[in-house]
């Protein structure tokens, strides 16, 4: 089992974020994580990756139990990556990257050359050798998300967590990362799971998606099924049109908020 | 290879710098007295001026590398073992025991030492009773917590007879007024800890410049790390100053000089910080022996007055 959560709750400063989800995950995939604002969505990916303190009756990773376990030990487990909101230094790519070696390390040794190939193999696989000699901040938006996932494939994790990787970005860009996203977790065969506001973009790249409102879990399943059953509606309490045309799905709201 | 070389060539300036530190204070010694042991000055050299010089290395070295761990682990450049509040409490310590009048030998740096001590443990209880206290939190109570033994250094003095009122604000100056080794097997402990701590943490620290989420991401125990490192900081720090008095200025403005050299990695810092803060102290200690000699200047006085012209040049040119 990659992910098991039993009945996960999750309260900050008394306020019940978290009203028992329960969430499995046997196969690796992309799985999105969607739901409207204030749903919960950081909050589970904070508590499933170990970040956030949490109560539950079973959450394990890997089959390795969460409560515990070092937080050195579960990031050789689970690479998450938070949403950056503040400007970052200037600190060379490839400097940064070797950060994602840390789990790997015991207190006493240091960054090889065994880490350098690592981060050169990966920036080769996501073409984007060109800005390990670049700055963080210098990098734009959708070189840092690059950058960003780089950094999760160099930590080498089974699974991989992102809290909206493209948050910031324009159409694109936000394209070429779902796309990433899509053929890494191909490849590599990762378990990848992230938080997105695009609904469109879930239907279209995830193969499964959770859907997230007030705590709770209202839908788990595939993405054709939540275009079917018209959970986008539930959701956000709001009508909408959604088209499935030339294997794409398209979604538009279809009145004015009810 | 070429960092190994800088390394070697490093330590043999540092060396050198200290020899001369040793020979130059006060009145300019003959440099045969170094291995003639039947030369009138050996003593003096080997017996106080360089157990004195190798002191204010490792305060100096103690204090910067410290002052280097507080601004990282709080994420803020005015952060130091004097504005949080271990300065204020060894100087209350150290004034506890002038007044109390506990003349054995080292009651003072005891008591110091204690008042440290006092101030580190009132910071974490507080730290502690705030479940998501964010860094603010603890850097806030560290504040209050200096507020509050300066008021009590304040009511000592006020209380305090005229003679004991001089001992305490020249204890308050800071000063290396060390003789003989006694110290400095003192010392070396406290230097030798915090430069395993810097050892064993550099990398922590260079991830935890990112953001707590982003190194939370990579593994790193961000509350468990910053408070090992605050509490062993403290201590050291608290050895120091004990010893060397509250000789601020050192603390804040060499880790931000190593910087200007070396923007990144943790490793460099700490190896700039500790021989460079050693060598910087040294240097003011000699000069404050040396200025108006056969008078002494108290060395607080010094490391501000020189080092500030040099700092904030180095920060224009940038």
């Amino acid at each position: 089992m990659l992910i098991e959560a039993r009945s996960l709750f999750v309260e900050i400063n008394t306020a019940a974020i978290l009203k028992g989800v329960d969430l499995s995950v046997i196969e690796p995939g992309l799985l999105a994580v969607v739901g409207p604002n204030g749903s919960g969505k950081t909050t589970l990916l904070r508590a499933l990756a170990g970040i956030l303190p949490s109560r539950s009756e079973a959450l394990s990773l890997c089959n390795e139990v969460v409560e515990g376990t070092s937080r050195k030990h579960l990031a050789s487990l689970v690479s998450y990556i938070p949403q950056i909101k503040e400007t970052l230094p200037a600190l060379e790519v490839r400097h940064f990257l070797l950060f994602s070696r840390f789990p790997k390390k015991s207190f006493l040794s240091s960054y090889g050359q065994e880490d350098y190939r690592i981060i050169d193999e990966t920036a080769r696989l996501l073409d984007c050798r060109e800005l390990l000699s670049r700055t963080l901040d210098t990098l734009s938006g959708g070189e840092l998300q690059r950058v960003m996932i780089a950094s999760a494939l160099v930590q080498e994790t089974p699974l991989i967590m992102l809290d909206e990787p493209t948050a910031f970005l324009d159409p694109n860009h936000r394209i070429e990362i779902f796309g990433l996203l899509r053929r890494i977790q191909q490849e590599a065969g990762k378990t990848i799971l992230l938080v997105t506001h695009f609904i469109e973009y879930a239907l279209n790249y995830a193969m499964r998606i959770v859907a997230l409102k007030e705590g709770r879990l209202i839908f788990d399943g595939e993405p054709d099924e939540m275009a079917r059953r018209g959970v986008i509606d539930t959701l956000y309490d709001m009508h909408f049109n959604v088209m499935h045309h030339d294997r794409r799905y398209f979604v538009y709201p279809a009145e004015e908020k009810r | 290879m070429k960092n190994k070389l800088l390394l070697i060539a490093g330590l043999l300036l540092l060396i050198l710098l200290l020899a001369f530190f040793a020979l130059a204070g006060g009145r300019f010694l003959s440099l045969s007295a170094f291995w003639k042991p039947e030369h009138s000055q050996w003593a003096l050299l080997w017996g106080l001026r360089i157990p004195r010089v190798l002191a204010a290395f490792l305060v100096g070295g103690i204090l910067a590398s410290g002052g280097l761990i507080f601004q990282s682990i709080f994420k803020n450049d005015l952060a130091s073992p004097f504005t949080l509040g271990i300065a204020s409490g060894a100087s209350c310590g150290a004034l506890l025991g002038i007044t109390l009048k506990l003349l054995f030998p080292g009651a003072t740096a005891l008591f110091a030492f204690a008042g440290a001590f006092v101030s580190v443990l009132l910071v974490l209880a507080v730290a502690a009773r705030v479940p998501h206290g964010s860094v603010s939190t603890i850097l806030l109570a560290g504040i209050a917590v200096n507020f509050f033994f300066g008021a009590v250094i304040l009511f000592l003095q006020y209380l305090s007879p005229a003679g004991d009122l001089a001992l305490s604000l020249r204890w308050m100056m800071g000063g290396i007024d060390v003789y003989g080794t006694k110290d400095l097997v003192i010392l070396l402990p406290f230097y030798a800890g915090i430069g395993i701590l810097t050892l064993l943490f550099a990398r922590h620290l260079d991830i935890l410049r990112l953001g707590e989420e982003l190194a939370l991401g990579k593994g790193v125990p961000v509350r468990k790390t910053r408070t090992w490192l605050f509490v062993w900081t403290s201590l050291f720090i608290a050895g120091a100053v004990s010893l060397a008095g509250p000789i601020g200025f050192v603390g804040i403005i060499i880790p931000h000089l190593a910087k200007l050299f070396f923007p990144w990695g943790h490793r460099r810092l700490f190896l700039l910080c500790l021989a460079g803060g050693g060598i910087f102290l040294a240097f003011t200690d000699t000069l404050a022996r040396t200025l108006f000699y056969p008078a002494e200047l108290p060395v607080g006085v010094l490391t501000a007055a020189v080092g500030v012209p040099f700092f904030l040049f180095k920060l224009i040119k940038r």
